[in-house]
């Protein structure tokens, strides 16, 4: 603790809080027993940090992660999840501590070549990777301006969090290189011949649209983001597995159970509105890029009559465009 | 794969971009399974509108071996869901219950005749053992320099893995992956331990002689039946079935990844107190001094060859005396927590 070490913990806070700006400090008024805790698990007097830079920094985790009028049980759920240790070295390598640095290196310096490696999937640029995210974190951190580690709140592990800003900036680096790709070598890989996406606003039923909305929002966030990266995304089970934590098979019957509810779940709420079941499924199973191509080719078609039908007026899945063609 | 309705494809394309990126805080604690209730639906819904930042939680996900018991959906429901295969699982469930519940009646009565306090092991079921590879609870206290080990063992002056019942040792057999080709499995282990009067006279170096029956300390193996914990505070620890490390805070009854700094899949668990040390595919050792807080990547030299083979099994007596086992049989042994080691 800082100052006099007969004092208690909630007596340091308190005194932390007098010194401190009351409106920043909010939001963890009534957790000094937590806070104390916190301090003690944190190690952070061993980087000669004090309990009013500790709860300061709890504050401005507090303060991003939360509304602002957040409540007490939210509060306490955050700063449970929070790794104290790891923000703690993160802020004692921002403000230049020696020994901070020293921990940091010991025990983050491989695991960042992993890291490199395991993202770019290639070892000398895994290399350049973890180099140049060390040289930004060590550089910026002594001298030059803000660390990008002043910005880790301690919300996932610090090894977890250079990992993903770390990818980050693998992404950022592809995209670039990809925008400096000229449009000559991109015709030779036979870009300029890809479709563009097809438009939005497809001529659907509005009662199919309202009960896939419906079905969606009954789903839960997690069974959303299983569907959409996995049909949508084109992630791999392998990949779902990973990041979800689950095994592969897991993975893939959950996503079936998904689908198969969603599409049932869907029929209903066509039903309710008042579809036969023969129309709902039709409905369901009409695929509105081909219904697209339908009206193109109508309009096509039809291109000397004065008036066109609005694609609204379709039925969906009246005709297949195999039926037109 | 059944195919996704187009309608739904097209609700989520249209929630697509537009939307402020998570930071990488909240990413990576959704990876570390750590991302609290008030995150949880924005940052998956995030991932549902936003591709790029898709793209990047499959980056950051740690590497695992997922695949080897992938099988197709279909093809296994086909047979399983043939009522007699049901009902023939459920009656072999049962049975291999109570023969599990009629061994350990048996261990109990036979092993430490008379003895009034000897241990009680739980033995578990073949469904416990399957959710639980590898379970080792923390021991409060230090162990006794001499372990203790079966009065029949004590007799033939043959040391032997202490306190491990012929239930506790049903339970460790289980536990192990069935089909994970382990060249030395525990009772290899085991043998080599006893073969080797010196290394038990390393925890007693006073006589040099096999230990005697001492029921009440628990025994310096690894791998030790599951138990309940003796406190309502102590954590269970265990290898999950993917080879990841997980503890419990209620005697197991819900079960929490920890994070670790290996990605490959962990086979060894030895804890003892606070000292934790994992061990894993090609070598992979960690030790950790504070229950998991933070860890230590240790890499076994002797004579300047570092071990290289897959570490099925590790065994700590104490902080400083500890053994690990490698699939391809190598016993390698510390004496001082694991800075210097030499190779059986």
């Amino acid at each position: 603790m800082s100052g006099n070490s007969n004092s208690s913990p909630d007596d340091e806070l308190a005194a932390g809080l007098a010194t401190g700006n009351n409106v920043r400090l909010n939001p963890l008024a009534g957790l000094h027993t937590l806070i104390a805790d916190l301090f003690t698990t944190s190690e952070a007097t061993r980087f000669g940090l004090s309990i009013e830079l500790f709860t300061g920094m709890l504050v401005e985790v507090a303060a991003k992660y939360l509304p602002p009028d957040a409540g007490a049980e939210a509060v306490r759920e955050l700063l449970a999840t929070i790794h104290v240790k790891d923000l703690v070295l993160a802020r004692a390598c921002v403000a230049g501590n020696e020994a901070a640095w020293e921990v940091f290196l010991s025990r983050y310096r491989e695991s960042l070549y992993d890291a490199g490696m395991a993202i770019a999937k290639d070892h000398s640029l895994g290399r350049e990777l973890a180099d140049s995210l060390y040289a930004d974190l060590w550089g910026a951190g002594s001298a030059h301006g803000a660390s990008p580690l002043s910005s880790y709140m301690g919300y996932g592990s610090l090894e977890g969090w250079l990992r993903t800003i770390m990818a980050r900036s693998f992404i950022d680096r592809y995209r670039s290189q990809r925008r400096l790709v000229s449009l000559e070598e991109e015709s030779q890989q036979g870009r300029e011949l890809v479709s563009p996406p097809p438009a939005p606003g497809a001529a659907v039923d509005p009662r199919l649209e309202e009960a896939t909305d419906e079905a969606l929002g009954m789903l839960d966030a997690e069974d959303r983001f299983l569907l959409a990266s996995f049909f949508l995304h084109d992630r791999t089970l392998g990949e779902l597995a990973r990041i979800l934590r689950l095994h592969e098979s897991t993975v893939s019957r959950r996503i079936h159970k998904i689908t198969a509810g969603l599409r049932k779940q869907i029929v209903r709420g066509m039903m309710r509105r008042g579809m036969s079941r023969r129309q709902a499924d039709e409905a369901l199973e009409s695929d509105v890029r081909d219904l697209q191509i339908n009206v193109r080719a109508r309009l096509q078609e039809n291109l000397q009559e004065t008036q066109i039908r609005p694609s609204s007026q379709q039925r969906p899945g009246a005709q297949k465009p195999q039926d037109d063609e | 794969m059944p195919e996704l309705p187009e309608v739904v494809r097209r609700h989520f394309s249209r929630a697509m971009g537009g939307e402020d990126h998570p930071d990488a805080g909240l990413l990576t604690a959704l990876i570390e399974g750590t991302l609290t209730q008030t995150h949880r639906a924005a940052v998956f819904d995030h991932l549902v509108a936003c591709s790029e930042c898709n793209r990047l939680v499959a980056l950051i996900a740690p590497e695992r071996e997922v695949t080897s018991a992938v099988q197709p959906v279909e093809a296994r429901r086909r047979w399983f869901t043939w009522t007699p295969v049901r009902w023939a699982a459920v009656g072999a469930a049962l049975a291999v219950v109570i023969i599990a519940v009629v061994i350990g009646r048996i261990d109990r009565q036979t092993v430490v005749p008379g003895a009034p306090s000897a241990r009680v092991e739980q033995v578990p079921t073949a469904s416990m053992s399957a959710q639980l590879p590898v379970l080792v609870q923390p021991r409060t206290s230090r162990p006794s320099s001499k372990p203790a080990q079966p009065a029949s063992h004590a007799r033939q002056g043959v040391p032997s893995q202490p306190a491990l019942s012929r239930g506790a040792a049903l339970a460790a057999a289980q536990s192990r992956p069935a089909a994970s080709g382990d060249v030395l499995g525990e009772n290899a282990f085991q043998t080599s331990m006893m073969s080797d009067p010196s290394a038990w006279a390393e925890l007693s170096p006073s006589t040099g002689e096999p230990p005697t029956v001492k029921p009440e300390p628990a025994p310096a193996a690894s791998v030790t039946a599951p138990a309940l914990p003796t406190g309502p505070t102590e954590p269970m620890w265990s290898l999950s079935e993917a080879g990841m490390l997980q503890k419990s805070n209620d005697r197991g009854h819900t079960w929490a990844a920890v994070a670790v700094p290996s990605r490959v899949p962990l086979h060894a668990l030895s804890v003892l107190g606070q000292e934790i040390w994992i061990g894993g595919d090609q070598g992979t050792l960690y030790h950790s001094t504070d229950a998991g807080q933070s860890w230590t990547a240790v890499v076994p030299t002797a004579n300047g060859v570092p071990v290289s083979a897959d570490i099925m099994r590790i065994a700590f007596a104490d902080q400083r005396h500890g053994w690990i086992a490698t699939r391809n049989g190598e016993i390698w042994k510390t004496r001082d927590s694991g800075a210097t080691w030499s190779l059986k």
